[in-house]
């Protein structure tokens, strides 16, 4: 492996959570709503992307503890077909990588900065992560140690300062249509869901594997609490508007008058926005970057990171005309592709590796830990 | 060591080297069809299976 940087489980279960919510908070619930409606807050509940993805990545890493992702591919499947594999996911990671990029770029320029040009924004947020990216995965799981905190406060502060303005009859009926346009809500969910699948690339730098499991299962209900939370105040407060807004939680900040004292806390959520946003682009990036190095068999990585951090911005600018375009993508395609390289593509990895392997699935699930 | 070396600095002159043609590329023609619309094609059944989901829901 590459990489020769240890964090902990938890460090592991922190940088994923904000790898997932802050895009999923900020964007999701306007596209969910299209599909589920008052059950919009009980979409997250459907995490069917993360009940398969936890168990597959932890299995992965149990056949294979030591093995980084494009080493389990060829281990798996071949050299070549292994290769050809690695590359397409590779490619996939600097395309999902552009995507973030982009959502952190509209929102910034559409809400705060609109004078600024785009590149510039997304081009001073990616050499930043570009630095950190640099310095391994032990400085990313530092950062998400650091932010974590602050994002969970600030957001909580949000929900509890709205708390006066929600309306419990924009919820209702509740499950009037049955259950299943709650579950179409869920649709787009899936595509984060999906995302706890970049597990298979930080497990192998676990040095608490034995607590990788407790860990990734709490970060998955945390992730699935917070998307309720978040989805059910924004309902409460916006009801049928919520389909209207493209940041449909910045609203909610934007809304806060507590005593005419407390107003205009769109700041509070830029202050989360650009934490979590920095972290999530930071694992992706991290994750594009360590895939590339592997897939082409490379020493060391650190001497990618800038070449792949020009590409990523130019991706970021180049993934959609416009942000009507990539959220029709979010909404549309994206969901296939991503069921696909986060679900499917693990899943047959490791159905190809037990059937190859017959017994060495429960080889280190003693709670063994490799050094 | 030196050999690896030469790899790694070849490696990150073919990304550099793909990030300016890109960047040329962009500057050119911003309208440039994106990733985007080629996984639009690719999934082409499931994004019409989609966007059916959505109008019925929305009306």
């Amino acid at each position: 492996m590459i990489e020769k940087g240890k964090i902990s489980a938890l460090q592991m279960g922190k940088m994923i959570y904000l790898a997932i919510t802050p895009t999923a908070i900020l964007t999701a619930s306007g596209i969910s709503f299209n599909f589920a409606r008052q059950d919009l807050w009980l979409s997250p509940v459907w995490a069917f992307s993360g009940v398969i993805a936890v168990p597959v990545v932890l299995g992965l890493n149990r056949m294979f503890p030591d093995r980084s992702v494009v080493q389990t591919l060829r281990d798996t499947v071949g050299r070549l077909p292994g290769w050809v594999i690695g590359g397409a996911l590779w490619l996939y990671y600097l395309y999902i990588s552009g995507i973030v990029l982009r959502e952190y770029g509209e929102f910034v320029v559409g809400a705060f900065l609109s004078d600024t040009p785009l590149i510039v924004v997304l081009g001073s947020l990616v050499l930043v992560c570009a630095l950190a990216v640099r310095g391994g995965v032990e400085i990313v799981g530092r950062f998400a140690d650091l932010f974590l905190p602050a994002f969970l406060l600030l957001f909580l502060l949000i929900v509890l300062l709205i708390i006066p303005d929600l309306h419990i009859t924009y919820m209702m009926p509740i499950l009037g249509d049955g259950i299943l346009p709650s579950m179409k809500g869920s649709l787009v969910l899936q595509i984060w869901f999906g995302e706890l699948s970049i597990a298979w690339f930080f497990l192998p730098h676990v040095s608490d594997r034995e607590n990788a499991k407790k860990s990734l299962w709490i970060t998955f209900g945390a992730i699935i609490l917070t998307l309720v939370l978040s989805n059910l105040v924004t309902l409460l407060l916006l009801g049928e508007l919520t389909g209207g807004y493209s940041f449909p939680f910045l609203i909610l900040a934007r809304y806060i008058d507590l005593a005419e004292f407390f107003a205009h806390l769109e700041a509070l959520f830029m202050a989360i926005w650009v934490l979590g946003a920095f972290v999530k682009i930071c694992v992706f990036f991290y994750i594009t970057v360590i895939g590339a190095a592997e897939w082409m068999n490379l020493a060391d990585y650190r001497p990618i990171v800038f070449p792949v951090a020009l590409l990523l911005t130019l991706f970021g600018v180049w993934v959609a005309a416009n942000y009507q375009e990539m959220t029709h993508t979010i909404s549309t395609s994206l969901i296939p592709l991503s069921f696909t390289m986060f679900i499917v593509l693990p899943a047959l990895i490791y159905a190809i590796a037990r059937i190859r392997r017959p017994g060495s699935g429960n080889r280190y699930s003693s709670g063994r830990t490799r050094k | 060591m030196k050999k690896r070396m030469t790899r790694e600095r070849i490696a990150a002159l073919v990304l550099t080297l793909a990030g300016v043609a890109l960047a040329a590329a962009l500057a050119y023609n911003p309208r440039m069809p994106g990733p985007s619309r080629m996984v639009d094609w690719m999934f082409r059944p499931a994004v019409v299976m989609i966007e059916q989901l959505s109008a019925k829901r929305s009306g």
